[in-house]
C-alpha cells in the first residue's frame, strides 16, 4: 500500500499509460487508506467516494481506448473547501456555510475535471481561509503527520496533511498571506502561489478580492508544474484573471542552474525577525546549495518584513472585513473566535488607510522589482519555526505571524515553498523561492535543481503504514 | 478608551450586536487596525497610484 500511497502525479501517469496500474485501483486504495488515517488526521471535511470511484472508472475507459488527457488523468485529488465542487456543501470550514451547497464547479475544478482528475473529497481550512487552528467549529483542525500532534500549517492544513500523508497526490490550496506556502512548510511537500491572476479564483469563497491565489499542493517540484499547467489560464469570468499566454512550466526541469543570479534575503530571517536556528541554517544552507550547483548567489536587500506585513495586513483586512461585515453584524457567535478576531481587524480601517495601503503596495512592488532587476530569482525562508504544537497555543499564538510569505501576495510575484531538511525534533524545514511575474518555469527549475540535490522530498512522516 | 465610547464605536461600524465576549475581540481589534495605519509612509506623494489588480499585467506588457 505504501508503493501506491506515495506515488507523484507524473509518476502515475506513466503507470496508467503503460496499464501497469489503474486508476480505479489507485483510487480505492487511497480511499482505504483516508478511512484508516483521515480519523486521526482530520485532512477531510467531506469524502466523496462516489464521485472520485465514478472519475476514477471514467479516467480507466480513456485509457482503454488509447484517450490520454494528460498527466492529471485518472489522478486523485483533492480541494480546500472554499473551492466549489459542483452538488457538494462549500462549507469554508464554518458553521456559518455548513449547508452551502456549490451549484457550479469553481474555474480550477473545471480544469481538473476535463483533464481527468478524480475528486477525492473537501479538505480542512482555517474557518473562511483566515481565522487559526480552532476547537470551537463543526469540524476539528487538521493534525500534522509530522510529530504527530502539532500544527499543520494553514490555512490549507487539510491539504497539506492529505498530501504529505499520501492520502493525496494533489490537493489545491489558496494562499492570501501564505496559505499555500504555510502548509507546505510545515507538512514538508511543495506549494506554490503563481503569479497573481495566472489561476483563475472564480468559484473560490474570498478574502482579500486583491491579493487571493490558488495554489497546487504536491509532494515534489515535478507534479507541482504539472498540476499548475492544469489550472492555469485566462477566465473571463475573474475580473483578475490574466489574459497572458501559458508557458510549459515543466519546460526548465532537468537544466540545472548554473550561471543562473540568485539574490538571497537574509534580512527577513537574520534582522528584521529572528528565526529559529535551526530554520536560519536550513535557509543558509540552501543558498550554498544553490552556489554549489554552479548559480551566483549574492545577498539582496528588499524593503522590511515588518513593512510588507503590515501593508498586506491592511489591505487583507479591510477587504475581508467588506465581505463579512453583515454575517458579523448578524451572527458573530458563529464564528470562531481566532476568525472573529482577525476579520475585525478590518472593521475600523478607514478608506484613506486602505488606499493608502494600495498605494504604499504600489512602491514595495517597484522597490522589490528594482532589487530584483538583475535576478532570476530569490532565496529566502518561508516559515521562521518549525511547526508548534497544536496543544501549546502560546508557541502556536507566537509562530503563526512569524513567517516570510505574505510581502509575495503583495507583490504578486511566484512563490514556492519546498523542504529543506528536518529540526533535532523531526519536524520540517523549508525555504522560498521568489521569481519574477509570469516566470514560474524559472522558479520551477530552480525548486528541482535544489531538491535533486537533497532529495528532502522523499521523505514521508513516519508511523503511517 | 472608555465603555461609552467603545460602544459608540462599536455602534457606528454597526456591530451593535456584540456578547460580551465578543467585544474583547473589538476592543483588540481597533487597537491592531490602528498599529497597522500608523506603519503607512508619511512620505507618499499624491502622484503615487495605488496598486490595481491588473498592475502586473501591465507591467508585462510593457515589458515584453
Amino acid at each position: 500500500m505504501t508503493d501506491l500511497a506515495y506515488l507523484g502525479i507524473v509518476e502515475v501517469s506513466k503507470l496508467f499509460a503503460s496499464k501497469e496500474l489503474s486508476p480505479v485501483e489507485l483510487c480505492q486504495a487511497l480511499l482505504e487508506r483516508i478511512e484508516r488515517l483521515d480519523p486521526k488526521y482530520h485532512a477531510f471535511i467531506r469524502i466523496t467516494p462516489d464521485l472520485a470511484l465514478t472519475a476514477a472508472r471514467t479516467a480507466e475507459a480513456e485509457f482503454s481506448a488509447g484517450r490520454i488527457a494528460g498527466p492529471m488523468q485518472g489522478v486523485p485529488f483533492g480541494l480546500k473547501d472554499i473551492i466549489d465542487l459542483a452538488g457538494i456543501a462549500t462549507t469554508c470550514h464554518s458553521k456559518l456555510f455548513i449547508d452551502r451547497i456549490a451549484e457550479a464547479d469553481a474555474d480550477v475544478t473545471t480544469r481538473l475535471k476535463a483533464a481527468g482528475g478524480v475528486p477525492m473529497g473537501k479538505l480542512s481550512t482555517h474557518e473562511f481561509a483566515l481565522g487559526g487552528p480552532s476547537y470551537d467549529l463543526p469540524w476539528p483542525p487538521a493534525v500534522n503527520p509530522w510529530g504527530g500532534a502539532h500544527f499543520p500549517g494553514g490555512s490549507s492544513s487539510g491539504s497539506g496533511v492529505a498530501v504529505t500523508s499520501g492520502m493525496l497526490p494533489a490537493a489545491l490550496g489558496t494562499d492570501t498571506g501564505g496559505s499555500v506556502r504555510n502548509p507546505a512548510s510545515m507538512c514538508s511537500i511543495v506549494g506554490m502561489k503563481a503569479t497573481y491572476g495566472r489561476v483563475s479564483r472564480r468559484g473560490v469563497f474570498p478574502l482579500s478580492y486583491s491579493m487571493d491565489h490558488v495554489g497546487p499542493m504536491t509532494r515534489n517540484v515535478a507534479d507541482n508544474a504539472a498540476l499548475l499547467q492544469v489550472l492555469a489560464g485566462h477566465d473571463a469570468d475573474d475580473p483578475a484573471s490574466a489574459n497572458v499566454e501559458v508557458p510549459d512550466f515543466s519546460a526548465e526541469l532537468d537544466k540545472g542552474i548554473r550561471g543562473l543570479k540568485i539574490g538571497h534575503v537574509r534580512h527577513f530571517y537574520d534582522g528584521d525577525l529572528e528565526a529559529h536556528p535551526e530554520m536560519a541554517k536550513a535557509v543558509d544552507e540552501a543558498a550554498d546549495t544553490l552556489r554549489q550547483l554552479g548559480a551566483e548567489v549574492r545577498e539582496v536587500q528588499l524593503p522590511s518584513l515588518q513593512d510588507f506585513t503590515a501593508c498586506n495586513r491592511i489591505i487583507l483586512g479591510s477587504e475581508a472585513y467588506a465581505i463579512h461585515r453583515h454575517w458579523l453584524r448578524d451572527r458573530p457567535e458563529d464564528y470562531a473566535q481566532s476568525t472573529r478576531q482577525r476579520i475585525l481587524n478590518g472593521a475600523n480601517i478607514s478608506a484613506a488607510d486602505y488606499i493608502d495601503a494600495l498605494r504604499w503596495r504600489s512602491r514595495l512592488i517597484a522597490e522589490t522589482d528594482a532589487a530584483m532587476a538583475e535576478l532570476d530569482c530569490i532565496v529566502t525562508a518561508s516559515s521562521l519555526d518549525p511547526a508548534a504544537r497544536l496543544d501549546d497555543t502560546v508557541s502556536l499564538e507566537r509562530s503563526y505571524p512569524r513567517q516570510c510569505r505574505q510581502p509575495f501576495n503583495v507583490t504578486g510575484q511566484p512563490a514556492i515553498a519546498i523542504p529543506a531538511g528536518f529540526s533535532s525534533d523531526g519536524l520540517p524545514l523549508s525555504i522560498q523561492l521568489i521569481g519574477h511575474a509570469w516566470q514560474e518555469a524559472r522558479v520551477y527549475r530552480i525548486a528541482d535543481a535544489y531538491e535533486q540535490a537533497t532529495s528532502w522530498t522523499a521523505q514521508h512522516p513516519p508511523g503511517l503504514d | 478608551m472608555n465603555d461609552d465610547e467603545f460602544r459608540r464605536q462599536a455602534n457606528e461600524l454597526g456591530l451593535d450586536r456584540l456578547a460580551a465576549q465578543h467585544e474583547a475581540d473589538l476592543r483588540k481589534a481597533l487597537q491592531n487596525g490602528k498599529s497597522l495605519a500608523e506603519r503607512i509612509p508619511k512620505d507618499m506623494h499624491w502622484s503615487d497610484e495605488p496598486a490595481h489588480t491588473f498592475s502586473l499585467i501591465t507591467r508585462t506588457r510593457v515589458k515584453t
